[in-house]
């Protein structure tokens, strides 16, 4: 699968995060996005799969389905771990991938009754469940502590069998771990 | 050890509504005795013999349940109308633009105004319902508008980005985001309802109704009769709250769904 990006403009509020932008995106296995904070990361994920529209230039390659983990967990503040996973898959589905994560004794719990990484995984959980062709995860170890971090990657390994998954992170380590291609967005952008 | 939060005991809940009660007859008694006018303030004694009384006749019920069922059907249609207006103005701004001066004019013009026109306009026996019904509705609209328009961006992108079908963002997002400012909405309306109701009861006099007999309790100066029928909308407006409080949680979980373990 690959995605590119063509002269590609990007403001926030009058603060230009890409500029006439153009890459060549070669998804296969699992690529981490890198660089510095503010450098256009969650940006460029987000122009990927049409969550953002850019200003002006073209996306092409992008697959009409996705699925997305955001920064923010997003979790249901209502539903369970379980209802939250279920909103995107069948229960079984759902109750397996949340036993695989760590969380079976968890599956009813409230997110409010979650401490930080538990409501992490469970969102990690949900984009496991949610089947796609291409996986995006937003920082997706943020709150985890080193084992539980490995051990997603982990799952994240196995799962790009299936389908090419792209992370953004700050860490090298995560992204060794998970024999990740690295992209460097911040020296692509200097480059050009 | 961690932190338990007591179970709270459902006789201490009783004691603590008895003792409340009692306070606010004890306070009523000592103002009867302090005025010491029958005319002007009925003693809490007179008033509980005199409901007694009332409870034993058929004509008690007939009216009682006249008046239940017209601003019940008033709040009812008015919470329908809410609903129905917020769902719809919520769609566009355009809507929303259209429809806000009508909601402005309603929530500024004095309720007689309203019981004199719908006199005007309709049969008598008509006028509570209408009245309660146009209390409650800008309440309802008002709220879940402002429910609906609070509602979580990130959960809606959240559902976009997973392919959520609009039965699902409905169920799942919507209506769990708007249930607290509808509850809200609905209980408030409670009050109104029953307040304007009666209001237009004592104005427009349909025969049997609660608001005939407040009307003829304050023409013969009979204060304990003004009294045993405040009672008796007092208490008929809070089993109402309670029955509705109870009524939209059961229909809120029941919509929400869930999976089983």
């Amino acid at each position: 699968m690959t995605v590119t990006f063509d002269k590609v403009r990007k403001t926030f509020d009058g603060k230009q995060v890409f500029s006439d932008f153009s890459y060549t995106l070669s998804l296969q296995g699992i690529t981490a996005l890198m660089g510095p904070s503010g450098c256009g990361k969650t940006t460029l994920l987000r122009l990927l799969c049409g969550l953002e529209s850019p200003d002006s230039g073209t996306i092409s390659g992008v697959p009409e389905t996705y699925t997305f983990l955001f920064q923010e967990n997003r979790l249901l503040p209502w539903a369970s771990a379980l209802e939250n996973v279920a909103l995107v898959s069948d229960a079984e589905t759902a109750k397996n991938i949340l036993c695989k994560v760590g969380l079976a004794e968890d599956l009813q719990a409230l997110p409010s009754t979650l401490s930080g990484g538990m409501q992490r995984r469970v969102a990690l959980a949900r984009a496991l469940a949610h089947k796609s062709p291409l996986l995006l995860l937003d920082e997706p170890f943020k709150g985890l502590d080193a084992d539980l971090c490995r051990e997603m990657i982990a799952l994240l390994r196995q799962e790009a069998q299936t389908r090419p998954i792209v992370f953004v992170t700050h860490s090298l380590q995560e992204a060794e771990l998970a024999q990740a291609t690295v992209i460097n967005l911040h020296t692509i952008q200097k480059n050009l | 050890m961690g932190y338990k939060r007591k179970k709270k005991s459902p006789y201490k809940k009783a004691a603590r509504i008895l003792v409340s009660v009692s306070v606010w007859l004890c306070l009523w008694q000592i103002l009867y005795w302090w005025i010491g006018k029958d005319v002007l303030v009925a003693s809490p004694l007179a008033v509980g013999k005199r409901l007694v009384e009332l409870l034993c006749t058929a004509d008690f019920w007939v009216k009682t349940g006249a008046t239940l069922l017209g601003i019940t059907e008033g709040y009812l249609l008015g919470a329908a109308a809410g609903i129905l207006l917020a769902a719809v103005t919520s769609l566009s701004d355009w809507l929303y633009a259209i429809f806000r001066p009508m909601l402005t004019v309603i929530k500024s013009t004095p309720v007689v105004s309203f019981i004199i026109l719908a006199l005007v306009w309709m049969e008598k026996s008509h006028v509570p319902v209408f009245i309660s019904f146009l209390m409650v509705t800008p309440m309802v609209w008002a709220n879940l508008a402002g429910g609906i328009r609070e509602t979580d961006r990130n959960l809606l992108e959240m559902a976009h980005a997973y392919g959520f079908s609009k039965r699902q963002i409905v169920q799942k997002i919507y209506i769990p985001s708007v249930t607290p400012s509808l509850l809200t909405a609905l209980t408030t309306a409670i009050g109104f309802a029953w307040k304007a109701g009666i209001a237009a009861e004592v104005i427009s006099t349909p025969r049997n109704s609660i608001g005939a007999q407040l009307y003829n309790a304050k023409v013969y100066l009979e204060t304990v009769d003004l009294f045993a029928w405040t009672v008796v909308v007092v208490l008929l407006s809070m089993l109402f709250e309670k029955l509705i409080v109870y009524v939209v949680g059961k229909i809120g979980s029941a919509t929400r769904g869930g999976v089983s373990k």
